[in-house]
């Protein structure tokens, strides 16, 4: 019974190999891995690292990504807002494809979305000509990067919204009215205040998602150094050319941020789970 | 309902309809069509023909085979992990389970660098796999190798939430009657979670004939469907690019289809997995 | 304020839930609306607030036509079974929330709305957890929250739905006394829903028996408990002892029902005139307090509740035999009981 140390007292059977196996397969798909990234990007010394993932053109790349992806979350809080407040407060004729559509983002492949989108905003596409018109170049820009990011991150706000939405006691809406709030009041001061860390949690996941994309943007976004590179885009770039020190330095520094993203939706995951004990 | 509860303004309301359905009209929708109007635009026979080009199949082949073995693989592992996490107790379960999570926000890009690091002709065990002669980097091998890193979550994250929830009652019991940990697992446990298991299982799979970031970076000369998808659109042979996309899109639709069905009948999950 | 309720009945699909009710409730009244679950006590107090509405008949306060009012313009003032509280807010906001949301030109300054909201938390002794959030209060401090939430915008009207149903059974005890102290003090019009008899019949100063939908009887909690108008309310209220065709003036063919309270049960050591031998099976002393279970000669079960010092006196014990006398018997006819009779 030596082995059962680690875990505290249970009677059922198999932690030691179940355990085992687990660790030992996310050792080696994971954290090795992961650590040989870590260990590359030193492998040049501290100044090679700081010189190759804080390079000017690495840091126009963060740039782009991050504010690409800031918009793109945006734009979804918004829209995702007014989606999960029809799923979850109505019922109406084609709620379950709407429903399903939502999903899409996640199930369809990058790639797929990458050329479909790409064809639809380039210049002679059915979105990319009127908009050319109007003097926005849809592909191959950076408003194309936003449009890809936007549409990975469609899902993320509107599935952390809707159980936050319906989960809304009816009573305290009623406690509300009959203390006198009207119904913006109720809106404002009541049902936002109870759902903005459901809304601010979907926000920071499309955001996560964003910043990670590669797929799908590396049709539409263009590729060129310093106006439509984004930070995926350069680690494969170098990785394609050997220089693998310069690309693990700045695969090191995006796993950094994909990390303290982590930790930020475990936390705001955490609250959420707090949130509903009490009524 | 009553109307003690909040309500919108007529107006108001139909503004978060119309912006709601408009959204998902030109975001998911119109890439939809236009993914199946483009596949077909020269009809039918021009379609097929794209299909059963000799690179389409071998493509095809090769995104099935890895599929199913990262399938295969991640199910074994969710499977044991999720046993080990949710009827256990042990330090750092927190982080364990965390790091479980981690392929969801690494970017898949460096989920297939990480592998030509270690397994490259310049990586850490490169001389070594040279000198065994085994061919990680460029080979099958190194596509299911970062095809898993990426779908690794998708059965765990299902099943841990839900035996989680379950507790460990039933198989204690299970185990004062005599049972082992095989029939405990298949008689007691797995009834209980099949739908958990099947809706982690299909969105794996789903995830990984459609990867393209951690693929393309450990691919080399060999082409999963998604990379043949890329170089095809590339060379401007679009209606073969998407005739191969539309498989994909239909596969994902049928993905999809399952996994509404399971929430909506077998609300074990609660709706609330996401990815 | 005076509250008038006029042909009132509200069905959900197909199920009844008021039935053409009518009410009247004087100003300063503390009136319980009593019922078993399902009785339509819930909705009468919730259409009264406006949230839901009646689908015929109609509301009037003071004589004026409320009916069409939105719940905001009614100026009443409700309390949830569950509290209501707004999580995201401290005790304090939570009080202060109605005065807060009213326009600006009737609104209170700051200064006022603080002064207010402290003196209100006095009142229930909650001040020092005015900067506590709602998780961190008990289930009785929540409610006694939830209340002068309610009162602060000085609502004409109380209504209160099950306010101690989801409170155990000591604090409930305690907060009904509070309950009806903080009624006499601020006098307002009160209305409260509950299906504990106990509840009713020790706070209200006048209880409506509801069930199926309809009103039952309506009166001082005297009146209902010895007068009770049905079969329903006579058993809702309180323990009975039930005899089939015991009726003395029984006419043929009429089946009769007598109900006898346990504590109208004497017991006797010795015959008496119009008594009925009996034999003591099971004597339990419950604080001053003795349910004695008895048989009588045919076999009927019996419970009287006599006071400890009156065994004594007697002297009972188990097996022994002994006469009963039955006051303040009540008799309905049978098929009336089995139309009403429903818990």
């Amino acid at each position: 019974m030596n082995r059962m140390k680690i875990a505290k007292r249970s009677a059922l059977p198999a932690f030691g190999v179940t355990f085992g196996f687990g660790f030992f397969y996310m050792c080696l798909l994971i954290l090795i891995p992961l650590a040989a990234l870590a260990a590359k990007s030193i492998d040049g010394g501290y100044e090679t690292f700081i010189e190759a993932a804080f390079s000017e053109r690495a840091l126009a790349a963060y740039k782009i990504s991050f504010s690409a992806s800031f918009f793109a979350a945006f734009v979804n809080a918004a829209f995702g807002f007014c989606i999960a407040w029809v799923l979850a407060r109505y019922e109406f004729f084609g709620k379950n494809i709407l429903d399903a559509l939502v999903d899409m983002p996640f199930a369809l492949p990058t790639a797929v979305a990458g050329i479909a989108l790409t064809t639809l905003y380039s210049s002679n596409g059915l979105l990319g000509a009127p908009l050319e018109t109007m003097g926005i170049k849809g592909a191959f820009s950076y408003f194309g990067i936003v449009v890809a990011l936007i549409f990975v991150g469609v899902p993320f706000t509107v599935r952390t919204l809707v159980p936050a939405i319906k989960e809304l006691p009816k009573e305290i809406e009623e406690a509300a009215s009959t203390l006198g709030a009207k119904g913006y009041q109720v809106f404002w001061k009541v049902i936002i205040p109870t759902i903005w860390i459901a809304w601010l949690s979907g926000f920071v996941l499309s955001f996560a998602r964003a910043v990670g994309e590669y797929g799908s943007v590396v049709f539409i976004a263009g590729n060129l150094p310093f106006q439509t590179e984004i930070a995926p885009l350069i680690i494969v770039t170098k990785l394609e050319q050997y220089e693998y020190i310069e690309s693990a330095a700045i695969a090191v520094v995006m796993l950094f941020v994909s990390l303290i993203f982590l930790v930020l939706t475990d936390f705001l995951g955490k609250k959420l789970g707090n949130a509903g004990v009490n009524r | 309902m009553s109307y003690g509860g909040y309500k919108e303004t007529r107006i108001i309301r139909w503004s978060i309809f119309i912006s709601a359905f408009i959204f998902i009209g030109f975001m998911v929708i119109l890439p939809l069509t236009t993914v199946f109007y483009f596949a077909l635009k020269n009809g039918f026979t021009v379609y097929i023909q794209a299909l059963t080009r000799p690179e389409s199949i071998s493509s095809i082949q090769l995104t099935l085979l890895v599929g199913a073995t990262a399938l295969t693989l991640n199910t074994i592992f969710g499977i044991a992990i999720a046993w080990a996490v949710s009827k256990f107790d042990f330090a750092y379960k927190r982080l364990l389970v965390a790091l479980i999570d981690l392929p969801f926000t690494v970017s898949p890009v460096i989920a297939g660098m990480v592998f030509i690091l270690l397994f490259g002709s310049d990586g850490f065990l490169g001389e070594w796999c040279i000198n065994h002669d085994i061919k990680i980097v460029f080979s099958t091998t190194g596509i299911v190798l970062a095809t898993t890193f990426v779908t690794l979550p998708f059965v765990a994250r299902s099943l841990i939430s839900l035996m989680t929830t379950q507790g460990r009652e039933e198989e204690e019991a299970a185990v004062t009657l005599g049972a082992d940990f095989m029939t405990t697992f298949w008689k007691v446990t797995l009834p209980s979670v099949k739908w958990a298991l099947l809706y982690g299982m299909v969105l794996c799979f789903a995830r990984a004939i459609g990867d393209f970031g951690a693929v393309s970076v450990v691919a080399g000369s060999m082409k999963s469907v998604t990379i043949e998808i890329f170089e095809l659109y590339n060379e401007y042979l679009s209606s073969e690019a998407f005739a191969l996309a539309s498989v994909l899109t239909f596969v994902a639709l049928v993905a999809l289809g399952i996994k509404k069905s399971i929430e909506k009948f077998h609300s074990e999950n609660g709706g609330k997995n996401e990815y | 304020m005076s509250i008038e309720i006029i042909d009132v009945s509200k069905k959900f699909d197909t199920y009844e839930a008021l039935n053409n009710i009518n009410l009247s409730i004087q100003p300063g009244e503390l009136t319980a609306l009593l019922g078993p679950s399902g009785s339509g006590k819930t909705t009468l107090l919730r259409i009264i607030a406006g949230l839901e509405s009646a689908d015929t008949g109609g509301i009037l306060f003071d004589g004026i036509d409320i009916t069409e009012s939105s719940v905001r313009s009614r100026g009443i003032g409700f309390v949830f079974q569950h509290y209501a509280l707004f999580k995201h807010m401290n005790v304090f906001e939570n009080v202060a929330f109605g005065l807060r949301v009213k326009p600006k030109k009737e609104r209170l300054s700051e200064g006022e709305i603080r002064h207010k909201v402290e003196e209100l938390l006095n009142l229930v002794q909650l001040k020092f957890h005015a900067k506590s959030y709602p998780h961190e209060l008990s289930g009785g401090q929540k409610q006694r929250i939830a209340l002068v939430r309610a009162l602060a915008v000085e609502p004409k009207v109380l209504l209160l739905d099950e306010p101690f149903g989801a409170l155990d059974a000591k604090v409930r005890k305690e907060l009904r006394a509070w309950l009806r102290r903080l009624h006499d003090e601020t006098g307002v019009t009160s209305l409260f829903v509950t299906h504990d008899q106990e509840e009713a019949l020790e706070v209200a100063d006048k209880i409506v028996v509801m069930n199926r939908a309809k009103i039952e009887q309506e009166g001082t909690p005297e009146e209902v408990y010895a007068h009770p108008a049905s079969p329903f309310v006579y058993s809702f209220l309180g323990e009975v002892n039930l005899f089939h065709g015991r009726h003395p003036s029984q006419e043929e063919g009429v089946k009769t029902i007598t109900y006898v309270r346990p504590h109208d049960v004497d017991i006797y050591t010795e015959f008496h005139e119009n008594t009925i031998p009996a034999t003591i099976i099971g004597l339990r002393v419950i604080g001053g307090t003795v349910r004695v279970e008895l048989q009588e000669i045919d076999g009927h079960g019996v419970e009287a509740h006599i006071s400890s010092s009156r065994k004594d006196q007697l002297g009972l014990s188990v097996g022994l035999k002994c006469f009963l006398a039955y006051r303040n018997q009540k008799h309905f006819e049978k098929n009336e009981f089995y139309k009403d009779y429903s818990i």
